[in-house]
């Protein structure tokens, strides 16, 4: 009997204007989504590999040690994860480049929006938008009439007048509407992401397909929160109208309302104190430690100065020179090394202390949004598992960076150490060769999170989606069973 | 005859439990808009002041004055006024200026570089009410507006009077729209009664400029509702049933709010490619470094030449008894200098390229937007006029740079006039003198006109199509089958 129900539902909706057009829309836009999604990667990773060379080949021509290599720093490239593709997440306003220079430690400066704002103008258009938006306002489309609908064109009664049970009838129903909502993600879905798959220059692995099709189900799930809400809507009202505005109403608060409102919350909850501040108190150190530094090193002119007079009078005076210059020299190294450790072991100690301000009040913000709003239970799940979120490769690269920085450190003090006069006179001129293969990490320096973890960080809004799923799905039966079919 | 149906329209729609939740959820959204953007606005002003007195202590602690100008200024990017009431893109857009003889200035660290969880859903501000909440409610006015009465069979008796058609579309159109800017415009006077209660600072702050770029902004926010409005009016005497209407109209709101803005970037980056900024960086730095190599090869001889004679003369102590000169100083400084100026050539040639390239691009994707989505129109002349676009950014850097040759010619201007005995004495570090006037930036807001007439086309856009729309309907009204 249910199955008959399903069919019905599905034959007479499938020619409908409503759902003709809603396909056609549904199968251009995700159509439209995949391939812009698969353009903009393969270029963004185009640019990096090509940035990360260039890179390279600067550091293999470095002139002026000093200014090239220790006050410019170098240049780390993140390339964008092939899941963007699908979800691109808060790709546009991540770093997409690193910068390690020998005092300040790490810092992260080009975003995508910055350096192409007009992306930020018009938002990027991917599948994560389209079904957060679009295909929940079609679930919302397909579902406010269903019940009350059917009532004020008084089918529902007829239906009755045979031997069918509620039951039955609706399970039948929700089966039915909900395949039939189905198909135009699914169908247009696979076919893009076969062209994706086939497009040269994106490779997705294993992993990335079981990350896909958790993806995937979490889009599911969302229609399926979205379809019972309307489903549940439509069966505790009585005119069609009312439900439309109640389910509108529902659908502007969850997917621009709520969780805007939810992160302004955890900003007020978790203050994190402005950048400035942090620099503030960096440089206020920065200023101490320089002028101990070059007390240090003016003790040391002193000292080597006083040694010339007496070495003037002595027969082997100048031997003995020579070796004072030399002593001195690795003398200013030595106190220069000191407050160069000093500063840039307090410059990441605060900007970790300033991560885990941000990190409490992301939690907060993330856990406030998905439990008030099933498109931020979404949101983060799908970015979470794209690798393209708040927590994300953005973050593994960040993270990558700034242990990056402790080799690079490493590196420039032993060629400073052999090389002492490129901090003072020399001008830090150097002809001897940087050794790249231990100043530059190759490309795989850094990885992004594992799928297990993923999975695990995701799992929390799975189950957030499938509970309100199926309340509002049991909601509608019972609100269905004692319905007023008249 | 037409204000009785003006009145008994108005009287219709805010008896409805409709107007009456959608208005409290106005008021709410738009008093915590501008409680949110004043508390912004308040603590970027304070930042700016902040940062300028860190660069002060940061120059004066350095070693000399090419230190200085290595190390350079960062300024916070002053906010402007109106941030209180849009916030366009600017939460992407680069935020600390960073200023030093070296590098060429930028504009880098967005609030959402560093917080990337605000770029997850976006920011309140007066824009996204206007632009989400109450296109959806004039729509949720207008759809049965018409076909509605039909329905219900209030049309036929209406018109059973002797009352021309075009009036009782006139008296609609009038009583409807006078409902929806009422219902804008009241919460908006609320906020801004509150930003007079408790955020005066805010409203201080807000010069004749800006009022009149405000009282041209809500015109905009008007002028974008009136598209709506006409709109609904429209296909609501197109259609023969209300839940007809509805579907169409909400689908003709998703083209224009998300789908069309986003459609036509996508194009006219196909149309336009250009390079990008990391790329075009890239191969200035290495021009740079070439010419940069040059001038080294030309300085070097010099250098070791006096280093070695001052070195000598550093041996001999006060034997020499020579009275302390700036010629170290001035070599020094003409070097650093050559070698800005060579960056600096470099830099703004692949600058202009780039933004060229950009700019054409920016412009084909915005007037695709703007004659196909009321929505871009309006976010563009918003963002035009609250300068919270890009514009007002690249009218920043271009000031920034300015200011940049101001900086450098201030810190060269010092560290020439310094007298050294022989090089040794750079060793003897003293507290720099630094004249904070000389080292902040003051950024000149653009002229009123100048916004104005940026923001006109997409104001223009926006009449234009009401009256399309609103012609459209009486055309439809005329020949509407009231039966």
């Amino acid at each position: 009997m249910i199955f008959e129900i399903v069919k019905k539902e599905i034959r007479v909706n499938l020619t409908s204007p409503k759902v003709v057009i809603t396909y056609v829309v549904c199968v251009i836009l995700i159509l439209a989504a995949l391939i812009t999604g698969a353009m903009s990667y393969l270029s963004l990773k185009e640019e990096a590999v090509a940035q990360a060379a260039a890179e390279k080949d600067r550091l293999r021509n470095v002139f002026n040690y000093q200014m090239d290599f220790m006050l410019n720093g170098i240049y780390l490239y993140r390339e964008p994860d092939v899941l963007s593709v699908l979800v691109s997440g808060v790709e546009g306003d991540a770093a997409r480049r690193g910068r390690i220079t020998f005092y300040t430690g790490s810092n992260f400066d080009v975003s995508k929006y910055n350096s192409t704002p007009i992306l930020a103008i018009f938002g990027m258009l991917d599948l994560s938008f389209i079904v957060k938006v679009i295909l929940s306002l079609f679930a919302i489309l397909f579902t406010f009439d269903a019940i009350s609908g059917e009532k004020e064109q008084g089918t529902l009664k007829l239906n009755f007048a045979n031997r069918l049970k509620r039951g039955s009838y609706i399970v039948g129903k929700l089966i039915g509407n909900f395949i039939l909502l189905l198909i135009p993600f699914v169908l247009p879905l696979i076919l893009g992401l076969l062209i994706v798959e086939f497009t040269p220059g994106i490779d997705f692995s294993g992993d990335d397909w079981i990350r896909i099709l958790l993806i995937a189900l979490a889009f599911v799930l969302y229609l399926l929160v979205f379809y019972s809400m309307g489903m549940m809507v439509s069966a505790l009202t009585k005119r069609p109208v009312v439900s439309f505005l109640i389910l509108l109403m529902l659908w502007v608060f969850f997917t621009s309302v709520v969780p805007r409102v939810a992160v302004l919350t955890a900003q007020t909850l978790e203050p994190v104190p402005p950048l400035d501040e942090v620099r503030k108190e960096y440089f206020s150190e920065f200023g101490s430690s320089q002028e101990a530094f070059m007390n240090s090193v003016r003790g040391k002119v002193e000292e080597l100065f006083e040694s010339f007079r007496t070495a003037m009078n002595s027969p082997d005076g100048m031997r003995n020179m020579q070796q004072k210059q030399q002593e001195m020299l690795q003398g200013i190294q030595e106190a220069h090394d000191v407050f160069a450790r000093e500063m840039s072991e307090r410059g990441s100690q605060i900007s970790r202390e300033q991560e885990m301000k941000q990190d409490r009040q992301n939690q907060l913000a993330i856990t406030l949004s998905r439990l008030t709003s099933p498109v931020a239970a979404l949101d983060f799940a799908v970015d979470r598992l794209a690798k393209t979120g708040v927590y994300s490769s953005d973050e593994q690269f960040r993270d990558s960076v700034d242990d990056y920085v402790k080799s690079y450190t490493d590196y420039a003090r032993d060629f400073l150490n052999k090389r002492p006069d490129l901090l003072s006179g020399g001008q830090g001129i150097s002809m001897e060769k940087l050794d790249l293969s231990e100043v530059y990490p190759d490309r795989s320096f850094y990885v992004a999170e594992p799928l297990g973890e993923s999975v695990e960080a995701s799992i929390w809004d799975f189950a957030i989606l499938a509970l309100t799923a199926a309340v509002f799905l049991a909601v509608a039966v019972v609100a269905f069973l004692r319905y007023d079919v008249r | 005859m037409l204000r009785t149906l003006i009145l008994k329209e108005i009287r219709d729609s805010v008896s409805t439990l409709k107007f009456v939740l959608t208005f409290m959820v106005v008021v709410v959204l738009v008093i915590s808009g501008l409680v949110l953007g004043s508390k912004n606005y308040l603590e970027q002003r304070g930042e700016v002041n902040k940062q300028r007195q860190l660069n002060q202590k940061m120059l004066e602690s350095q070693f000399d004055w090419l230190n200085a100008g290595w190390a350079g200024v960062i300024e916070s990017k002053k906010p402007f006024v109106l941030s209180t009431v849009d916030n366009g893109i600017d939460n992407s857009l680069g935020r600390l200026a960073y200023v030093d003889t070296l590098n060429d200035a930028r504009l880098d660290e967005s609030r959402n570089l560093v917080s990337p969880i605000l770029a997850v859903f976006g920011e309140v501000d007066l824009t996204f009410v206007v632009k989400i909440i109450l296109s959806l409610f004039v729509i949720l006015l207008t759809y049965d507006a018409v076909s509605g009465e039909k329905e219900r069979g209030t049309l036929k008796l209406a018109l059973a009077n002797k009352i021309p058609r075009y009036q009782i579309l006139l008296g609609k159109i009038l009583g409807g729209f006078t409902v929806i800017a009422f219902s804008f415009i009241l919460p908006l006077l609320f906020g801004l009664a509150f930003m007079m209660g408790f955020y005066n600072e805010v409203l201080a702050d807000f010069n004749t400029d800006a009022w009149w770029r405000l009282l041209i902004i809500v015109a905009a926010y008007l002028l974008y509702l009136a598209v709506f409005f006409a709109l609904g009016i429209f296909v609501s005497s197109l259609s023969h049933r209300s839940s007809t209407s509805f579907v169409v109209l909400l689908v003709i709101w998703v083209l224009f709010v998300t789908i069309i803005p986003r459609i036509s970037l996508a194009t006219s980056e196909r149309i336009k490619p250009y390079e990008s900024y990391t790329a075009l960086q890239t191969k200035a730095y290495k021009e740079v470094s070439e010419k940069r190599a040059a001038v080294m090869d030309e300085f070097l001889p010099k250098f070791i030449q006096i280093r070695n004679r001052s070195m000598m003369q550093a041996f001999m102590g006060g034997g020499g008894q020579q009275e302390p000169t700036t010629e170290i100083s001035e070599m020094m400084t003409d070097f650093w200098r050559q070698l800005g100026d060579v960056q600096r050539e470099v830099m703004d040639y692949y600058d202009r390229q780039y933004e060229r390239q950009q700019r054409s691009q920016i412009e084909l994707a915005e007037s695709m937007a703007r004659f196909l989505s009321p929505t871009s129109a309006m976010s563009f002349a918003v963002q035009s006029l609250a300068g919270s676009g890009w514009a007002r950014q690249r009218e920043y850097i271009d000031q920034l740079r300015k200011f940049r040759i101001d900086f450098m010619n201030y810190v060269f201007e010092k560290a020439e006039a310094v007298e050294y005995h022989s090089m040794w004495d750079m060793m003897d570090k003293q507290k720099l003198d630094v004249d904070i006037g000389r080292v902040s930036f003051e950024f000149r807001e653009e002229t009123l006109g100048t916004v104005f007439s940026r923001a006109m086309i997409d104001m223009a856009v926006l009449a234009l199509m009401s009256i399309v729309f609103f012609a459209a309907s009486f055309v439809a009204f005329i020949r509407y089958d009231v039966r």
